[in-house]
């Protein structure tokens, strides 16, 4: 097989067979293949909204195998963090926003976020207990020191006022002391449960009608902690769930309510959010309030994922073998050993152009011809032979 | 939009043993569900002298009328009709199967007479059945709802009961309910449902009352802006619409409810 890759001046055969998903794809500091319009969309209208209160969300819509999770995960997360913004990417998180907290918080970890907000706060800590030790105490030092003294709530008290007053994480008394209790209970419970942050739960780490707010407080916590210029969330699978199983009444009104919170947030904060979902879901959202749908358009931005063109075809074939060419390869910036008619045999039928269709179909293309030994360039009957036989095997539906 | 489509309803427990009691007669007939009328199902009864052993046959036709009434809500929602069973409906369920086989137990096998069997003496530990008593009665129609319907049980999900006591706090403030018939019908409300199939005449007078009856209306709407004020789905689900148009109705299971072919 080594001998035949070299044949085809490739390390391997750089396509997956399953095609779902980036698992194992991209290297280190690599992003997928977009077509440049869509790239300067992105762009664009971040330059645009990073520049002022705005709303900082935009969907990005194609039906299945367009490649939404790869925009997400393999371009907009290296998109943000290149510009310093934190990334939190959520999986079919749910249509309740305490799906979101619940996702986001554990993603960040109960102990290091509380350990974290500690570290910035015990500048402005009263350090009367603290003198009593001839090195500044640790965290856990002072959570045992506080349990032990019995002064949970005063502790949650002083944090809390620490963090409305002095780290302005929040105006709001009741989330400051909320998110200060969530430091010192570390000590009980050092990680979190889907039912902390149901807000009907009494010991909710959210307060009661609170949940923009909440969020508010958290963005800005990250902000603050991690150094950054703003958070971004990248939902995938957002709807998908409930729409396919057919919306109930109230998960529409609760996916809506959540839809809405997010735009509210994204306006007044540096959070930017992405949501991946189809078409259809796209134009049953917008049907289903139209208060949302003109926040949509007054952002003015939309990622739509179509089928690639024959340019786009191979450009994005150059992209996956430039990766794996032998070192110092000539065919560098070629799609070689594909036929140079590939691009536009491809682009003939739309529904063979999505990148998952696509990244299968040149799977199954370099595979046979790496059994059967085709020498290179392949030709044109043996692309068509594998694209029919693949069109037959069922690929082409995949979802 | 989307939600004009869907429907849902909420069964109560007597609907649900009266779903089952008609499945398991559709077994021991060896005829489907859906087939035939319910003078045809009569008939078959009578002729193998089966009113004996299904004494209930006027819970037996309340099933086969809730099971027509469904199929013909399906077909009229376009194949959107959301069933929902409570947990505590399904407890309440197993709980007539279990008194049914202990009562059976008592009066065949226990030799106890009518005048004990009515005082209720205690249960003991029984050597009976329960996988054909109960856990098979309960497969059978849970399996035969989930092949026809999207049919969920709401406490599966998550914050669900505490959101429906909150609801149920609300509500008793308000309005003096059964408990449980409280709980079921939060339930109902917390989810939108459009209706609630129960033999229990008086909860869907109160259910109905609710919803529209005049003198009720100052109540409905304290309830139902009190729930608005802490709940933002829910407050959603109000936009352009009357509170009546949020309240589920109370149906009992009767041949009127059937259209007429």
């Amino acid at each position: 097989m080594k001998e035949q890759l070299q044949k085809y001046n490739l390390d391997r055969n750089p396509f997956p067979p399953a095609a779902t998903g980036l698992g194992g794809v991209l290297k280190e500091g690599e992003h997928v293949f977009l077509p440049k319009e869509q790239a300067d969309v992105i762009e664009t209208f971040f330059s645009k909204a990073q520049t002022g209160k705005g709303i900082k969300i935009f969907p990005i819509i194609g039906s299945y195998g367009m490649g939404k999770t790869a925009v997400l995960r393999g371009y907009l997360k290296d998109f943000f963090e290149e510009k310093e913004i934190k990334v939190f990417y959520f999986d079919n998180p749910g249509v309740q926003f305490y799906d979101l907290a619940n996702t986001l918080m554990r993603g960040l970890g109960r102990y290091e976020f509380s350990k974290a907000i500690w570290e910035v706060s015990k500048q402005y800590l009263n350090d009367s207990e603290n003198e009593l030790y001839l090195f500044e105490m640790t965290f856990e030092q002072m959570l045992d020191e506080t349990y032990k003294n019995k002064k949970q709530n005063e502790k949650a008290r002083q944090l809390g006022k620490i963090i409305k007053d002095k780290l302005l994480f929040t105006q709001e008394d009741e989330i400051a002391y909320k998110l200060g209790q969530l430091v010192i209970e570390t000590h009980r419970k050092p990680y979190f449960e889907y039912k902390d942050f149901t807000v009907s739960n009494s010991q909710s780490v959210v307060a009661e009608k609170q949940e923009d707010k909440f969020f508010h407080a958290i963005v800005k916590a990250i902000i603050d902690i991690y150094g950054v210029k703003g958070v971004a969330f990248l939902i995938d699978e957002f709807e998908e769930i409930a729409f396919s199983k057919g919306m109930s009444k109230i998960k529409t009104y609760e996916y809506l309510s959540t839809f809405r919170r997010l735009v509210d947030i994204s306006e007044s904060e540096d959070l930017w959010i992405a949501i991946a979902m189809t078409p259809e879901a796209m134009e049953q959202t917008l049907s289903s309030n139209a208060a949302l749908g003109q926040r949509f358009t007054e952002a003015g931005c939309k990622i739509e994922l179509n089928p690639f063109s024959q340019d786009d075809i191979r450009k994005w074939l150059i992209w996956w073998l430039d990766r794996y060419r032998t070192d110092n390869s000539s065919y560098k910036g070629k799609i070689f050993p594909f036929p140079d008619s590939f691009p536009e045999f491809m682009a003939k039928d739309s529904k063979r152009c999505t990148p998952r269709k696509l990244v299968k179909t040149c799977f199954w293309i370099l595979s046979e011809a790496i059994n059967n030994e085709i020498l290179p360039p392949f030709s044109d009957e043996f692309v068509r032979t594998i694209v029919d036989s693949s069109s037959n095997r069922g690929t082409q539906n995949v979802d | 939009m989307l939600t004009d489509d869907s429907y849902s309803i909420l069964l109560d427990s007597n609907a649900i043993g009266a779903l089952s009691l008609y499945f398991e007669l559709c077994k021991h007939l060896s005829i489907e569900f859906d087939d035939g009328n319910w003078q045809n199902i009569k008939a078959q009864m009578e002729a193998l002298r089966l009113n004996d052993d299904f004494a209930e046959e006027h819970t037996i036709k309340r099933g086969y009328i809730i099971w027509t009434y469904l199929k013909q809500k399906q077909s009229k929602h376009h194949d959107k009709l959301h069933i929902y069973i409570s947990l505590f409906a399904d407890l309440e369920f197993r709980d007539i199967l279990l008194n049914q086989a202990f009562d059976h137990y008592l009066s065949t096998k226990g030799g106890f007479p009518y005048r004990s069997l009515r005082k209720r003496p205690l249960r003991r530990q029984l050597e009976f059945n329960y996988k054909d008593k109960v856990a098979i009665p309960c497969k059978i129609l849970y399996e035969n709802l989930r092949q026809n319907f999207i049919c969920e049980q709401p406490e599966m999900e998550g914050g669900f009961i505490e959101k429906v006591c909150d609801y149920l706090m609300t509500l008793s403030q308000h309005v003096f309910f059964d408990i449980m018939d409280a709980y079921f019908y939060c339930v109902a409300v917390s989810l939108f449902v459009d209706e609630i199939i129960s033999s229990d005449g008086e909860f869907c007078s109160i259910i109905n009352k609710m919803r529209t009856d005049e003198e009720w209306h100052s109540l409905r709407d304290k309830f139902i802006n009190d729930i608005a004020s802490k709940d933002d789905a829910f407050k959603l689900g109000l936009e352009g619409k009357s509170f009546k148009d949020v309240l589920p109705k109370g149906i009992k299971p009767e041949q009127k409810i059937l259209v007429l072919d």
